[in-house]
């Protein structure tokens, strides 16, 4: 539809006098497609990595007497990460290799704060410290694929902090051996009631945004919140995933303890967490379709179908039991889709 | 030509003050950027169907995987083999135009694969895993074609990917020259793409979504450029022979891909995955010849520059072609 259409629409609906002009958007289209984008992250995520190692050790010798501290690591991150911010301010919407060396700044900043935090005060430390980190650069990076990266970024950090809050069993402080790092919870009431309580705030902020949608698009907000809507609903989807008893994808993805065994035999009703997280994937799908983004809605379905693999590998139930438990939901699901059918019809 | 509405431009003159909240929630309606109730409710619908049969196939297959001794050989497989030919009467009662025909043949593709896994742990054939998804992938074609239902599509050629992988695995292992068994899932992958380019141009096939199209095509240059990147980190002179096919092959595939992307002109997407491709084998050979000639930390800084660099070109080539290919469309 174009915007002559529009404006006649709205007109008509008495949204608008007839007599308003029809602006002239400039022809700029939306965002690149997300699979640029994603080239683009992974792009500069590397180059990230490359940077941070070339100015630790380059510039160890001159600020730091050959001693990489989280002093030196602090400084080294914040500089770049300023320095990253003060390029898209400058350049960043005109030039795309400043938005590219911006971006990747910033990734090799994020790592040296990371790794600062981590020494000064352990994985507990890195997790909170970076939530507040990728919050600050939420408000201060002009970009939107940043604004959307760190939207992300500061759920996981949210999710981990979570994490390592209940289980303390994240790489950085690896527990003795024989501890199982997790709490006494048994009572499903309870560990489900802890699962609403890192969720339900990061849905509402979710759904927060895509119910008043118009409401800070007509303020003018668009360019700051929709990263933030796009990160909040692909975090629902993706960072489930860190919030996992006994941290087995830590183990999984090679960041554990050399050693260490990927779960424990006494999570309980903590098992069910992968599958309330294959659940969240439901709202996920339905705040994505609700914004018609279909690349979100395909994370969600992928990140759904994931936690139900994960469902099976964590231990701490019977897998009789968790049979019993999807079957029982499946049919409950198709009773559900049987009603809706009947009732709309 | 006049400009499409959409949230950017519509978030655009939002931000002039143009129009009020109520109004730009109107716009977002009428433009069709927001579902219909017809369409939440038919959404709301498909998801709850492909997630209760989702969840009821994977409660069988952990039922297998608790390998129920109590139960005896015959309740076993009758646990399995009843859900089975269930779902295949109530596919042919209900027919595989409908989705819940469809689904219930998804259904029997998953079951057909518990049953195959749990012949498999009750009579310990000693069978390699790839041998198991070999004949899951034959032995669920039928019902594949029988559906056609793109998801039953994707899943069967997930199922066709963890073969060709898993046999490549295994073989790699044991072979230590040659090319690298891991072309196998790459030219299959090349070889499914090129025939789902040439079923596109039929709409009402299951197989011609773009999503699917797009997907094996990525997952053939993923195992083209894993291939790539292990040759160049571990080069051998003797494997001279070997490494000049695997380089003809991946620069064919990646000229075929490129070419079919120009010639349809509708899609980015091709050049996004070539492009990630070719920087990730370009960097890796960057990164082997500079520890070759121990160029120092300074390598590290060059490696990053040259990311970004490449990342840049590619942006901007793939954006002015997209602009390009938009300007001819609109000309006609």
């Amino acid at each position: 539809m174009s915007f002559d259409e529009l404006y006649r629409a709205l007109a008509e609906r008495d949204f608008i006098s007839a007599s308003q002009p029809v602006p002239e958007p400039d022809g700029e289209a939306a965002a690149s497609p997300w699979y640029v984008q994603v080239f683009v992250g992974a792009g500069a995520w590397l180059a990230g990595i490359f940077m941070l190692a070339f100015l630790v050790i380059e510039l160890r010798d001159t600020f730091s007497h050959g001693r990489v501290g989280w002093g030196f690591l602090l400084a080294l991150g914040l500089t770049s990460c300023a320095g990253a911010s003060l390029l898209y301010a400058i350049a960043g919407a005109r030039s795309v290799f400043a938005a590219q060396f911006a971006l990747a700044m910033s990734f090799a900043g994020q790592f040296g704060i990371a790794f600062g935090l981590g020494d000064l005060g352990g994985a507990h430390l890195v997790c909170w410290g970076m939530l507040i980190v990728e919050i600050t650069l939420v408000v201060a990076m002009r970009n939107h694929l940043h604004r959307l990266l760190s939207s992300l970024a500061a759920v996981v950090a949210w999710a981990l902090a979570v994490h390592q809050l209940f289980f303390g069993d994240l790489s950085l402080n690896p527990l003795p051996p024989g501890a199982s790092g997790v709490l006494p919870i048994w009572q499903l009431p309870l560990s489900v009631l802890i699962w609403l309580l890192v969720w339900a705030p990061v849905v509402a902020a979710a759904r927060w945004l895509v119910r008043h949608e118009g409401e800070w698009m007509a303020r003018g907000r668009d360019i700051e919140l929709r990263p933030v809507t796009h990160g909040l609903i692909a975090a629902i989807s993706v960072a489930p995933l860190a919030l996992h008893p006994n941290g087995f994808w830590v183990i999984l993805l090679g960041l554990g303890p050399v050693g260490s065994h990927p779960a424990s035999p006494d999570n309980g009703w903590l098992a069910l967490w992968p599958l309330l997280a294959a659940l969240l994937a439901l709202p996920a799908m339905a705040l994505a379709f609700a914004l018609c983004h279909r690349p979100l809605v395909g994370l969600a379905i992928l990140f759904g179908l994931l936690e139900i693999s994960c469902f099976y590998y964590v231990l701490g139930a019977t897998l009789l039991f968790k049979s019993l438990v999807m079957v029982a939901l499946g049919l409950l699901l198709l009773a559900a889709c049987h009603w809706m059918e009947k009732r709309w019809a | 030509m006049a400009l499409e509405v959409d949230r950017a431009r519509l978030g655009r003159i939002g931000k002039n003050g143009e129009l009020s909240a109520k109004a730009i929630d109107a716009a977002l309606t009428i433009c069709g950027l927001r579902p219909a109730p017809a369409e939440w409710r038919g959404f709301a619908l498909r998801t709850l169907r492909f997630a209760g049969v989702l969840s009821l196939a994977a409660g069988i297959i952990f039922l297998v995987a608790f390998n129920w001794q109590a139960l005896g050989i015959y309740g076993r497989f009758a646990m399995i083999q009843a859900p089975l030919l269930a779902a295949l009467v109530f596919a042919f009662a209900k027919g595989a135009n409908q989705l819940p025909g469809k689904l219930a043949l998804l259904f029997a593709v998953l079951m057909t694969g518990a049953v195959l896994a749990l012949f498999g742990q009750t009579y310990q054939t000693g069978a390699d895993a790839y041998e198991l998804f070999l004949a899951w992938t034959a032995l669920g074609l039928p019902w594949v074609v029988a559906s056609r239902y793109t998801p039953c599509w994707a899943l069967w050629l997930l199922l066709l990917n963890l073969t060709a992988a898993l046999y490549a695995a295994g073989v790699e292992h044991t072979s230590d020259d040659g090319l690298s068994a891991w072309l196998l899932p790459a030219l299959l992958d090349l070889s499914t793409y090129l025939a789902l380019e040439a079923l596109a141009s039929r709409p009402t096939s299951a197989l011609s979504p773009r999503w699917l199209r797009r997907a094996v095509m990525a997952a053939a240059m993923a195992f083209g450029t894993a291939v790539m990147v292990v040759r160049i980190a571990v080069f051998r002179v003797s494997d001279g022979l070997a490494v000049s096919v695997e380089i003809l092959l991946f620069l064919a595939a990646s000229a075929t891909l490129a070419g079919i992307a120009y010639a349809r002109k509708n899609d980015l997407f091709a050049l996004a995955v070539l492009a990630l491709a070719w920087v990730t084998v370009t960097t890796t050979l960057i990164g082997r010849g500079m520890i070759e000639a121990h160029a120092g930390v300074g390598a590290l800084f060059l490696i990053a520059l040259y990311l970004i660099a490449a990342s840049t070109g590619a942006v901007k080539a793939i954006s002015y072609i997209g602009q390009q290919w938009k300007a001819e469309g609109e000309g006609g």
